[in-house]
C-alpha cells in the first residue's frame, strides 16, 4: 500500500476498529430478522453464525504469520496477476460499498420514522455521506480515536439494556432449542449481513506490527461483537415474545425504552442520536477501507485518494433503497452474494498460501 | 485542503435544504398537546360507529395571561381515522402527539375487540408507550368530559390514580400501552386492565377487566380482582383481613411473589402456584400476645395462608368451570416447559388440569408495638 502517513497502532486499535466497522444499523433489527425462522432460539443461531467472523479472523491470523507485510489485495495480485487479481479485489471491496450505502439509507428511514425531520432522503443522504467522507479523509488515526470513544459508549448502553430483565421473563425463551435444528440453521442465513464487515481485517493486518498480539486482539474484538449481538437478541427475547418482535421494524430500541424513569421517561431520542453517530463512524471507516482498496487496485493512476469518486458512485446506490422493507430485502440479498464470494475468495487465497509454503520447503 | 472541499459541499447542501424547505415552524401558542384519548363504539343494525374524544392542552397568548386550558373535542366515523378526520373539522390548532397520559376505552368497544386501535397505537411511533390504558363503564366521552374540581381535567386525576394503583388490591402497574402490546400479541398470556366508573362526578376504580385475546370478557369487582392479581404475577401491595367479628380483626399489608411449577402426569397437567407473601401487621384486635409469643405469630401466619388458599381455590374453580379461559398466565409456564407446538386448545387444557395453590405468609413487621 502506498500509504505515506504513519499509523499509530497500539494494542487496542483492533478492538476499536473491528466492532466499529461491524456494529451499525443492523443491530437495531437483528432480533426480528434472526427470529424469522429460528423463533425464540435466534440467539443460538447467532452463536452458530459466528463461525464466519471467527473463520475470517483465523484466516487473517494465518496470512499474517505467512506474509507479514502483504495483505489480501497484494496476495491476490501475486497469485492471479494484475488484471484478474485487480478484478477480484474490486469485487471484494464491493461488499463494503453495499453495506455503506445500505446503512446510510437505513439511518434515514430510522430517523424519519421516529422524528419528524423536515428533510427528504436525498438531502439527508447527501449530507450524511459527505460527513463520512470528511471523517475518512482525516485519516485512520482520527478514525481510531472516534471508534475508541464510541466503543466505550456502546458498553454502558448495553448494560442499560440489562434493565429488561426486570420486566421480561425467562419463560419467553424456554424451552431452549425447541424451534428445531433446521430452523436454527435457517436463522443463520437470515443474519448473514450481521457479521459482514469483518473482512476489513484482511486489509488491515499488514499495517499492524506486532505478530503475536494481532491474534489476541482480533479474536477479542470478534468475541466482543458476538457478545453484543447475542446479548441484545437474548435480552429482547426475554423482554418480548418472538411474535411481538416479529411485528416491530426496529425491536432492539425497546430494550433501552424499557426504562421507566419518571425524569427521563423516554431514552429513545438519546439512542436515536447516539446510533446515528455509531452508523456515521461505521460509514467513515468503510469509506476509508474502500479508498485503501481502490488505491491499491488503481495504483498506476497515482491519485492521492478516491473519496469524491466513491461518494459520487455510492450516492445513486444509497438513493435506490426507497423504503425500509425494500432496502432490507435488497441489501440482505446483495450482501449474502458478496459474503459467499468473499468466503470463496479468502479460502482460495489461504489455500494458495498453504501450497506455496510446501513449494518452498 | 481536501477537507475544506468537503466542508464547503456540506454547507452548500445544508443551506440549500434550509432555503428550499417549505415547512414553517409553528410557535407553541398555535399548537395543542394531546393528553388523553377516549374511544367509544356505538353499534346499530348496520354499522359500527367509532367516536374518539381527545383532551388536549391549549396554550394561550401572553396577552391573555398565558393560561393553559384544556379542551375536549370529539368526532365520529366508521373508522378511527374517519373519526379523527371528523374531529379535525372542529379544531383550530395543529395537534401534536407524544404526551398522552391515559387512554380510555369504553366497555362496548373493549368487548368488541381493541385490536384495531392497538394496531394504530403500534404503528404511530410518536405515541407515548408509557401511557396508561383503562376500560370505563358507559361512554368514554363522559369520563373525559367529567368535571373534576381542583384538577385541570379528569385525565390528570386518572393519571394520578393509576400511578398509585399498585398500593392496593395487589395490582401491578403493568397497564401501560407497552404492556398491552406484549399481552395481546401473545397466544400464551392474557391482559387484565383496571376498570373505572363515574358516579356523581367522582371517578373511581370499580374492578378489573379480564381480556381473552383482544376482547374483554369478564369484569370482576375489586375483592375478586385482588385474588386475581395475587395469582397472576409478582404483585404490588395489598391488604388481607382475618375477620372474626366487627371488633375482632387483623389486617396484614404487604406484597407477594409467585412461582409456578408444572408437571405432566398421564396426560394431565398439574400446576402448583407457590405464593410467598411478606406482610406487616397493620391492626390487630384478635390476640394481644402477638408480640410476646412466637406461637401466636405462627398461628396467624397459618391462618392467613389457609384463608388465601381457600380464596384462591374458589377463584380457580370459578375460572375453570365458568370462565373457561386461563387468566393466570399458566399457558406460558406450560409451553415454556413442554414446547410451543402443543396442538390442543390450551384454554381447555388449563380448565381440565389440576391447579393447586400453596400460600406462605410471613409476618415481617409488627409496627411500633401492640396496643
Amino acid at each position: 500500500m502506498n500509504n505515506n502517513e504513519k499509523h499509530k497502532f497500539n494494542e487496542n486499535t483492533l478492538l476499536y476498529i473491528l466492532p466499529g466497522v461491524i456494529i451499525n444499523m443492523g443491530v437495531l433489527y437483528l432480533p426480528s430478522s434472526v427470529g424469522k425462522h429460528a423463533k425464540q432460539d435466534g440467539w443460538i443461531s447467532l452463536i452458530i453464525a459466528s463461525i464466519y467472523p471467527l473463520y475470517v479472523t483465523f484466516c487473517a491470523i494465518y496470512l499474517k504469520h505467512k506474509h507479514n507485510n502483504k495483505n489480501i489485495l497484494t496476495l491476490s495480485n501475486e497469485y492471479f496477476g494484475n488484471f484478474l487479481g485487480g478484478l477480484l479485489n474490486l469485487l471484494f471491496i464491493c461488499e463494503f460499498a453495499i453495506i455503506l450505502s445500505s446503512s446510510a439509507s437505513a439511518t434515514f428511514n430510522f430517523i424519519k420514522n421516529y422524528t419528524s425531520i423536515p428533510i427528504n432522503n436525498k438531502t439527508f443522504i447527501l449530507m450524511f455521506l459527505i460527513i463520512g467522507v470528511f471523517a475518512a479523509n482525516l485519516g485512520l488515526n482520527t478514525l481510531i480515536k472516534i471508534s475508541a470513544l464510541i466503543f466505550y459508549l456502546i458498553i454502558p448502553i448495553f448494560i442499560t439494556g440489562l434493565n429488561v430483565l426486570k420486566y421480561g421473563s425467562i419463560l419467553n425463551i424456554l424451552p431452549i432449542g425447541s424451534s428445531g435444528l433446521p430452523n436454527i440453521l435457517l436463522g443463520i442465513l437470515d443474519t448473514v449481513y450481521a457479521y459482514s464487515g469483518i473482512e476489513v481485517l484482511l486489509i488491515l493486518y499488514s499495517d499492524y506490527d506486532d505478530k503475536k498480539r494481532i491474534a489476541k486482539y482480533s479474536l477479542l474484538s470478534t468475541l466482543f461483537v458476538i457478545l453484543i449481538y447475542t446479548g441484545i437478541t437474548f435480552l429482547i427475547g426475554v423482554y418480548w415474545e418472538n411474535s411481538l418482535v416479529q411485528r416491530t421494524l426496529w425491536p432492539s430500541i425497546y430494550i433501552v425504552e424499557s426504562i421507566r424513569n419518571p425524569i427521563l421517561n423516554n431514552l429513545r431520542f438519546l439512542l436515536l442520536y447516539f446510533w446515528t453517530i455509531v452508523t456515521l463512524k461505521s460509514i467513515s471507516l468503510y469509506f476509508y477501507f474502500i479508498n485503501e482498496g481502490l488505491l491499491h487496485i488503481f495504483k498506476r493512476f497515482k491519485l492521492k485518494d478516491f473519496y469524491l469518486a466513491i461518494y459520487v458512485l455510492i450516492l445513486p446506490l444509497a438513493l435506490r433503497f426507497k423504503n425500509e422493507i425494500m432496502r432490507r430485502e435488497f441489501s440482505s440479498k446483495l450482501i449474502s452474494y458478496s459474503v459467499l464470494f468473499n468466503l470463496i475468495f479468502i479460502t482460495v487465497i489461504v489455500i494458495f498460501t498453504f501450497i506455496k509454503k510446501d513449494d518452498n520447503s | 485542503m481536501k477537507s475544506k472541499v468537503y466542508i464547503i459541499i456540506f454547507l452548500t447542501i445544508f443551506l440549500f435544504s434550509i432555503v428550499s424547505n417549505k415547512e414553517v415552524r409553528t410557535p407553541l401558542e398555535e399548537l395543542q398537546v394531546s393528553l388523553g384519548i377516549g374511544v367509544d363504539l356505538k353499534q346499530d343494525d348496520f354499522d359500527d360507529i367509532y367516536k374518539t374524544t381527545v383532551n388536549s392542552y391549549v396554550f394561550e397568548n401572553k396577552e391573555n395571561d398565558g393560561k393553559v386550558l384544556v379542551k375536549t373535542k370529539y368526532g365520529s366515523g366508521m373508522t378511527f381515522r374517519n373519526a379523527s378526520q371528523d374531529r379535525q373539522r372542529k379544531e383550530d390548532k395543529q395537534y401534536i402527539m407524544g404526551q398522552e397520559k391515559v387512554f380510555v376505552f369504553s366497555e362496548a368497544f373493549a368487548k368488541n375487540g381493541i385490536k384495531n386501535y392497538i394496531d394504530f397505537m403500534f404503528k404511530t411511533s410518536l405515541i407515548n408507550d408509557k401511557a396508561n390504558v383503562t376500560i370505563c363503564e358507559g361512554d368514554a366521552f363522559n369520563i373525559l368530559n367529567a368535571d373534576t374540581p381542583k384538577y385541570t381535567n379528569s385525565i390528570d386525576y386518572l393519571d394520578g390514580l393509576f400511578n398509585i394503583i399498585s398500593n392496593e388490591y395487589f395490582s401491578s402497574e403493568e397497564n401501560k400501552i407497552i404492556d398491552i402490546f406484549t399481552r395481546i400479541t401473545s397466544k400464551y398470556r392474557n391482559c387484565v386492565l383496571p376498570y373505572i366508573s363515574i358516579k356523581n362526578n367522582q371517578i373511581f376504580l370499580k374492578g378489573f377487566a379480564m381480556f381473552d385475546g383482544d376482547k374483554m370478557k369478564i369484569l370482576v369487582d375489586t375483592d375478586e380482582g385482588k385474588i386475581l392479581n395475587l395469582l397472576r404475577d409478582n404483585s404490588g401491595y395489598g391488604t388481607i383481613t382475618l375477620f372474626e367479628s366487627q371488633t375482632k380483626a387483623l389486617d396484614l399489608y404487604g406484597t407477594s411473589k409467585r412461582k409456578v411449577t408444572c408437571q405432566k402426569d398421564n396426560g394431565d397437567y398439574h400446576f402448583t402456584i407457590n405464593l410467598n407473601l411478606k406482610m406487616s401487621v397493620l391492626t390487630n384486635e384478635l390476640n394481644n400476645d402477638l408480640i410476646n409469643e412466637l406461637k401466636v405469630k405462627k398461628d396467624f401466619e397459618k391462618l392467613a395462608s389457609k384463608q388465601i388458599e381457600a380464596d384462591c381455590s374458589k377463584f380457580i374453580q370459578k375460572m375453570q368451570n365458568n370462565y373457561k379461559v386461563d387468566y393466570l398466565d399458566l399457558k406460558r409456564v406450560l409451553v415454556s416447559k413442554y414446547g410451543r407446538d402443543i396442538d390442543k386448545d390450551l384454554n381447555t387444557l388449563i380448565s381440565n388440569s389440576h391447579i393447586e395453590v400453596k400460600a406462605k405468609v410471613t409476618i415481617t413487621n409488627y409496627g411500633r408495638g401492640d396496643y
